[in-house]
């Protein structure tokens, strides 16, 4: 989720601290396939690049990523690095549109304000 | 309060239970109303708020509501909270039982689409053999479909097509958008109708019993509502077999008490009532109480399609716009495909299609979704499933919930038939797409779990025998004739249409009979 201009992107938008707020506070299930699928795109970079996944270049990122050019599944994929990587899609996608500093951004640089949508409060 | 004597002792204010009431209360018939949830101030109980303040930015917390695949963290207090009232089934064999508790039930947020049922499902039977006919006929229920309507203001275009019965409707004047237009063209070249949506209009924001039926109801005087209130079970007086009232814990203090009445009508959602029921171990001499459990299985997004005269901003305003609906055409002359029934979808032009089905990411991703911006059409099916014996839910005596009542294992699977039916829906969808010149993005044949589609249907189904049905043709107890089940949990087959004007048929066709009988003095 590249910046554009007058765009955050993730990482601006603090996704990745979002990410391990929200994979922190998910079954089982959900941790179990990040860390299997990190775990894996690790061992893929170490392996064919010998450096960590955050060390590799543009081109050598994109031939790891290479899960996300294939075409779209209901069944997730059987492989953990291309499981994850569908799922990280989605919710990387969803964290950044719905940050503050993309939603500063928008409003020119000032606290946003309206916009949004209906919040079901909770009745006792 | 409870200890007043009522002629009527209602479960569930929803669809049955409002409609119920409101056709009781205007007979001068006085009517006490249990609900599990707290009333709801519909125009207070919301702020707006923007995605960045949710503590989760809009994904919701992870943990909870792991069934309701329709929950998001806006609406996440709509639900019943799963840990509070858990229910059980194979690990296997999900069930996604979607519950609302509060006053007006499910009819607070239901999708709207206002469908009546054919002969083709009041006497599948007799079209294709498999199960049971229902005890009554479309000619039965069409006098109360016809008073259903105007009250939820359905807005429709009148089809004349057999299998999907006109309606007392708004007429739908709108025209179809060009996208549109060349789609009918495909379709009825292939013999396949399409429809304008039909849909409840309601008033105001809300198509409720919280605003169009419960209202009346308590402007005749002669209903009393108690929110906060969990039926445990129905108690029966031991020495005449008949029904006498219920009992209920207070939601917060977990106080028991006993409401008494001469009538007793459950319309607490399908599984609820019929959970009551086997709680309360009555009703079930023909040992069909809890089997025959069905819906309509769902697959949202089953085709999504692009229009490339739309990519790149080329269409003109408008092009491609709104949506229709596809009524069921299989198998209605003869068996023509490797299953039985049929299948309807809804479609919409316009949108812009998900960024999961793009083969993309980065920079090369949001290219393409600015580039198909509008340019999406997708077609959600709805199929029809075969109510089957085995289908069924059960008490888990293990479990029990925050009240302390045991809970309901759920045991339902879909089959060949349904899988059948979903790849030739998906096929169907794809060619029509195809035929139009849209480029076909992403397909999928699979449907969500049973339940999703929160039109579970069956467990308490009528009939025309003591032996093979729970309910006589006016919701009656087959075994106690003061006790009558309004809800979906009443249907003998449901078909591909949504079920919520039958319920509320239903239960006004029953209530009306009920007043009669207690007027001639006969319950």
């Amino acid at each position: 989720m590249p910046a554009a201009p007058g765009s955050p992107g993730a990482l601006e938008a603090r996704v990745p601290e979002f990410m391990d707020f929200l994979i922190g506070d998910a079954p089982t299930q959900r941790q179990q396939l990040w860390l299997s699928g990190l775990d894996g795109l690790e061992y893929q970079s170490q392996s064919r690049f010998r450096k960590a996944f955050v060390d590799t270049d543009a081109t050598q990122a994109d031939t790891l990523l290479a899960p996300l050019r294939q075409a779209w599944s209901f069944e997730p994929p059987d492989d953990p690095v291309a499981r994850l990587l569908a799922a990280a899609k989605q919710d990387v996608r969803t964290a950044t549109f719905n940050s503050f500093e993309r939603n500063m951004a928008a409003a020119g640089g000032k606290r946003p304000r309206g916009g949004g949508g209906l919040y079901w409060l909770a009745v006792e | 309060m409870a200890a007043t004597n009522y002629d009527v002792l209602i479960i569930g204010s929803g669809a049955s239970g409002g409609m119920a009431a409101y056709t009781l209360t205007k007979k001068g018939i006085k009517c006490l109303m249990l609900d599990a949830g707290p009333p709801v101030d519909f125009q207070n109980n919301h702020v707006t708020k923007p995605a960045w303040q949710l503590p989760y930015r809009g994904l919701g917390n992870p943990a909870r509501l792991p069934h309701v695949i329709q929950a998001t963290e806006y609406d996440a207090n709509q639900w019943v909270d799963e840990k509070q009232v858990p229910y059980t089934h194979d690990p296997n064999s999900p069930f996604n039982w979607v519950r609302v508790r509060y006053v007006g039930g499910k009819s607070l947020f239901w999708s709207r689409m206002s469908f009546r049922l054919s002969d083709y499902e009041f006497k599948a039977k007799d079209y294709d053999g498999f199960g049971d006919n229902w005890p009554i006929s479309l000619a039965d229920l069409a006098p109360y479909y016809d008073q259903v309507e105007p009250i939820f203001r359905v807005r429709g275009r009148k089809e004349g097509l057999k299998q999907l019965p006109d309606g007392n409707f708004i007429e739908d004047t709108t025209p179809w958008s060009p996208a549109v237009q060349k789609f009918i063209g495909e379709a009825n070249k292939r013999n396949i109708p399409v429809t304008k949506m039909r849909s409840s209009l309601g008033r105001g924001q809300l198509a409720s019993s919280l605003n169009l039926l419960l209202p009346d109801a308590l402007a005749t005087g002669n209903l009393t509502i108690i929110p906060d209130a969990v039926v445990r079970d129905i108690t029966v007086d031991t020495n005449t077999g008949r029904v006498t009232g219920a009992n209920f814990l207070d939601r917060h203090s977990r106080r028991e008490m006993h409401a008494k009445a001469k009538v007793v009508v459950l319309g607490a959602s399908c599984l609820e009532s019929t959970r009551i029921l086997l709680n309360s171990g009555i009703a079930n001499s023909s040992g069909a109480l809890g089997h025959y459990l069905h819906d309509q299985f769902y697959i949202t997004q089953s085709v999504q399609a692009v229009m490339p005269e739309v990519r790149d901003k080329t269409a003109p305003a408008g092009y491609a716009s709104g949506g229709g609906y596809i009524p069921r055409f299989r198998n209605l002359q003869s068996k023509e495909k490797d299953f039985l029934r049929g299948y309807a979808f809804d479609f919409s032009a316009g949108s812009t299609p998900d960024a999961k089905f793009f083969p993309l990411y980065g920079k090369a991703l949001d290219d393409a979704l600015d580039a198909h911006r509008g340019a999406g059409f997708s077609g959600t099916c709805m199929g029809s499933v075969l109510p089957r014996f085995e289908n069924h839910v059960r008490i888990n005596k293990d479990v029990t919930d925050a009240w302390g009542i045991p809970v309901l294992h759920i045991q339902a699977r879909y089959g060949s038939n349904e899988s059948n039916m979903a790849k030739d829906a998906i096929n169907t969808m794809a060619e029509l797409c195809k035929a139009c010149g849209w480029e076909v993005l992403a397909r999928h044949d699979q449907p969500f779990p049973p339940g999703y589609s929160i039109h579970e249907v069956g467990t308490c189904r009528m009939g025309d025998s003591p032996k093979t049905s729970v309910l006589n043709k006016w919701n009656q107890s087959w075994d106690i004739k003061n006790l009558f089940v309004v809800d979906g949990s009443s249907f003998v087959t449901a078909g591909s249409q949504n079920p919520t004007m039958t319920i509320l048929s239903l239960s006004m066709r029953a209530s009306e009979y009920l007043a009669e009988q207690m007027r001639k003095n006969e319950l």
